[in-house]
């Protein structure tokens, strides 16, 4: 887990985020009840335009989760598998097979949703809890599409306010490679510099 | 190639006289933010069509000549927010459009708005553009 040395993140911001990520991947692996691995967990301020799969891969067909969050602290959450990973993990949920070659159906897309709200509830409530702030997210909206196509729908309010973002990403591991995942957090720079601001006054 | 368009618009243009090709990927409708040149002015709607015109006369083209046409301003995620509200797909394309004809453009073909993905692709030896929409086969535009 590391800060990338161009970014300009403040190094208590990052640790508090990288524990919020650690903290969503034990709630995920407890509900799925299986061991998951976090790698290359890191935080960096990057230009929109190099987001992981905006640089490249753009037409990678993904299955994911999408929600916002609001409060005081406010932003994106993207986890994405391959179609074939999400049917997987929906099926480990359902406990009955899931076919990942087609349209996933309405069971599927709901234990997919529960996923992505577990994931992000446990991260918001890591941050919540550490800032002492009230952070609320959005339903979640399970999307099939290629990844740049989701991801430029993510990042265009985040572009009408800056040409960078703050993005927390992680790789996660179920079972080995069987199951693999990626996660990525875009708050908004407003809420960074608030959080950044309180914990300044904290010191 | 533009790969993995959503909200966003890509303008694919080819000069057939002088066989030049080009291809902008639009983010956002514009106006670009006042004071110095934009960061990178193509992500604007009208400065990525100034770009293009000026990148078309640097090569010894005629913009008037060009085929140009349109893929993208999908709203991927529907969300009962702020996200809905933007309907940033929906004003990119009416950016993109309005401001081909403000420099008296014309747009030759289009597959825009929806709400699914796209990569549109221009053959510079040819001039052929397709589209692919997610899950679909890459067809002529």
């Amino acid at each position: 887990m590391q800060q990338t040395q161009e970014a300009a993140v403040a190094p208590a911001l990052a640790s508090a985020l990288i524990n919020a990520v650690t903290y969503a991947g034990e709630q995920l692996s407890g509900l799925i009840e299986c061991p998951i691995r976090l790698i290359g967990t890191h935080v960096e301020r990057l230009r929109l335009e190099r987001l992981p799969g905006l640089i490249e891969g753009e037409d990678r067909l993904v299955t994911a989760i999408y929600l916002a969050f609001s409060g005081p602290f406010e932003g994106h959450v993207v986890l994405s598998f391959s179609p074939d990973a999400a049917a997987e993990l929906a099926s480990r949920l359902l406990m009955e097979p899931v076919d990942g070659s087609c349209e996933l159906d309405e069971m599927a897309q709901s234990a997919l949703g529960e996923i992505g709200n577990i994931t992000t509830s446990a991260f918001l409530t890591s941050i919540a809890n550490a800032f002492q702030y009230a952070v609320h997210p959005s339903p979640p909206v399970v999307v099939q599409d290629m990844i740049g196509a989701l991801l430029s729908n993510v990042v265009v309010e985040l572009a009408l306010e800056s040409t960078h973002a703050l993005l927390v990403h992680t790789v996660f591991e179920v079972d080995g490679e069987a199951v693999q995942g990626e996660l990525m957090l875009l708050p908004t720079n407003q809420s960074c510099d608030s959080l950044e601001s309180r914990l300044a006054s904290c010191k | 190639m533009a790969r993995g368009l959503g909200s966003c618009i890509g303008i694919a243009v080819y000069e057939p006289h002088n066989r030049i090709a080009a291809l902008a990927h639009v983010m956002l409708p514009g106006p670009a933010p006042a004071g110095p040149p934009a960061d990178q002015p193509a992500r604007f709607a009208d400065q990525a069509i100034v770009s293009i015109i000026a990148a078309v006369e640097r090569l010894g083209g005629r913009p008037r000549d060009c085929i140009i046409k349109l893929a993208g301003g999908a709203q991927v995620i529907r969300l009962a927010s702020k996200d809905d509200k933007l309907q940033v797909g929906k004003r990119n394309i009416a950016a993109v459009q309005e401001a081909l004809e403000r420099h008296g453009l014309r747009i030759a073909g289009q597959n825009v708005g929806g709400t699914v993905g796209r990569t549109l692709t221009v053959y510079a030896a040819t001039g052929v553009t397709t589209v692919r929409l997610v899950g679909g086969v890459e067809e002529p535009l």
